[in-house]
């Protein structure tokens, strides 16, 4: 489908006076945001750990509108999803 | 690193990005949102399809206007059916909606309204730039003084006031009279109400032989549902009862929590532009405002929310841009006043344009006059009247000259709305007593019509 907002992915960094630490507090978030993905996948079928990896990255989701949009992310607006595709 | 730390701003980041780059966040983000609604939402589709847009042919912040509105009657139209009871306007499985919340139905038909968690988390991080904002700290304690029931304004300020850090005493089920006892017993230092309940509550506690401004430890206090906050007369009543800076809001189910005064107390409330895309339009042609001084109709994006996704709509609210930037510091910009009125409101009486919130500012202006008043306005013969119906303040002794307090009445509310009124003093107490939302504005020539 033409003109998808994923496109507009690749976007640079909104400039601001706080680029440094919005490039440090950034990756920090993407750390978090992939380490519970690989946590729910590896738990794939457990509640416990797929329902609480869920809550991390709806969590994680505030952080991403706090910090990472400046940066030009995220992919998908799902948290639970790494490709809104998939929904 | 540390130049980003600041005590007065919950995201400093966000709430002092230069207008320039704010408005670039605010550009990506609405196509974002708007791409998504088109993608997934069978209405925002539809309507979309019908008027001929596409996404793409969004490329400036100023293309906003090509994106069609929605309004509440979409969203009527749409429920009760699948997916069961939200219809066209959801993007998400079913099976991620975690909350169940409606509309008051204030205006007609309440409408349902679905979040996920996500949006939940998100609920919480628009209260908490609010309460933020507004100095609610950890140290603070917060009495809420409602039954939240299926109404979301308090849910999200509890949320949010937990991510936060605050102790949240949740004050439902219990009458008036008890909620004061638990505040006095707990000594809590901070209230969220609605106006009306917060001076029912301190004319509760004065009857009670407790005032509040000097027995309870109240000193901030949000408000929420009803605009008296933003009314000076209205708030300084407020204010001097609780002995509390008193803060307005401004919310609603369908859009999220959109606005808030700061503590400078500017006289106006400011739009949370990081999670917002606010848009006025002129009452009457619908051109886009941008410059202060005129009157608009708010068009409202939550930038942010996606079980069903609030893209350009008509919020109904009256509001109009303020002419300086705060002396907070924020770049979001302020409306000045809060929101002014309701476009369905807004009517004209006798050729007059008349604000119902100009009749509150001037009656409680009197601290001759209690806080409750009743407006009706209806048709006699070919004219409209307008009858104001007011009670004397509790206290003051009955022998009261009320014929000359009423023509001083007539006289202030003509310099202030162009129109006389047909005045009534009626015994203290008779007037109806509201928790919620109040309703004091009939006009009757609506269902005559
Ligand atoms: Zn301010």
């Amino acid at each position: 489908m033409p003109n998808r907002w994923t496109e507009t992915e690749a976007a640079p960094p909104i400039a601001s006076p706080y680029a440094e630490i919005l490039a440090e507090l950034d990756r920090g978030v993407q750390e978090i945001k992939q380490a519970a993905f690989r946590l729910k996948a590896a738990g794939e079928g457990i509640q416990a750990v797929e329902r609480n990896a869920d809550r991390i990255l709806a969590s994680t989701r505030m952080l991403e509108i706090n910090v990472s949009d400046m940066m030009g992310r995220p992919r998908s607006l799902a948290s639970w999803t790494e490709d809104d595709a998939e929904l | 690193m540390k130049a980003a730390k600041s005590d007065r701003y919950w995201n400093p980041v966000l709430e002092t990005l230069p207008p320039e780059q704010l408005r670039e966040l605010q550009f990506r983000k609405f196509r974002r949102i708007v791409s998504w609604a088109y993608e997934r939402s069978r209405l925002h589709r539809a309507l979309y399809q019908e008027a001929g847009f596409h996404p793409g042919d969004l490329h400036t912040l100023e293309d906003s206007v090509l994106v069609p509105k929605v309004g509440k009657a979409h969203m009527r139209g749409i429920q009760g059916k699948d997916p069961f009871p939200y219809g066209d306007a959801l993007c998400v499985p079913i099976e991620r909606v975690t909350e169940f919340r409606q509309t008051s139905g204030t205006t007609g038909q309440a409408v349902y309204q679905a979040d996920t968690w996500q949006d939940w988390e998100w609920w919480a991080e628009c209260w908490s730039y609010l309460l933020y904002a507004q100095g609610y700290r950890a140290r603070d304690r917060v009495f809420l003084p409602f039954g939240y029931n299926i109404f979301v304004a308090f849910w999200a300020a509890h949320y949010a006031a937990e991510k936060m850090g605050l102790e949240v005493v949740p004050g439902g089920v219990l009458d008036t009279e008890a909620r004061v006892a638990k505040m006095q017993e707990l000594e809590v230092s901070a209230m969220m109400a609605t106006p009306t309940y917060v001076l029912g509550m301190a004319e509760c506690a004065q009857r009670m032989g407790i005032d509040p401004a000097y027995d309870l430890m109240v000193r901030r206090i949000t408000c929420a549902g009803e605009p008296g906050a933003s009314i000076p007369a209205t708030k300084s009543r407020m204010e001097e009862a609780w002995g509390a800076k008193v803060y307005d809001h401004c919310g609603a189910t369908e859009i999220g929590a959109w606005g808030f005064e700061c503590q400078e107390q500017p006289g106006g409330i400011h739009v949370n532009e990081a999670l917002f895309l606010a848009e006025v339009e002129d009452l009457e042609t619908g051109r886009p405002v941008t410059e202060p001084g005129t009157k608009g109709r708010l068009v409202i994006t939550a930038l942010d929310r996606i079980a069903m996704p609030c893209v350009r709509f008509d919020s109904k609210d009256v509001v109009e841009w303020a002419e300086e930037p705060c002396s907070c510091g924020r770049s979001f910009r302020l409306c000045k006043g809060g929101v002014l009125g309701r476009v369905d409101d807004i009517t004209k009486v006798k050729g007059v344009l008349l604000a119902p919130s100009a009749i509150e500012e001037v009656v409680r202006s009197f601290p001759e006059l209690a806080d409750e008043y009743e407006v009706v306005v209806k048709k006699k013969g070919d004219l409209d009247e307008i009858a104001l119906r007011v009670e004397p303040a509790p206290g003051l002794p009955p022998e009261r000259d009320s014929e000359a307090l009423l023509r001083k009445l007539q006289h202030q509310l003509r310099l202030k709305t162009n129109l006389a009124y047909r005045l009534e003093m009626v015994e203290a107490g008779t007037l109806p007593r509201y928790a919620l939302k109040a309703k004091r504005f009939k006009d009757l020539r609506k269902i005559e019509a």
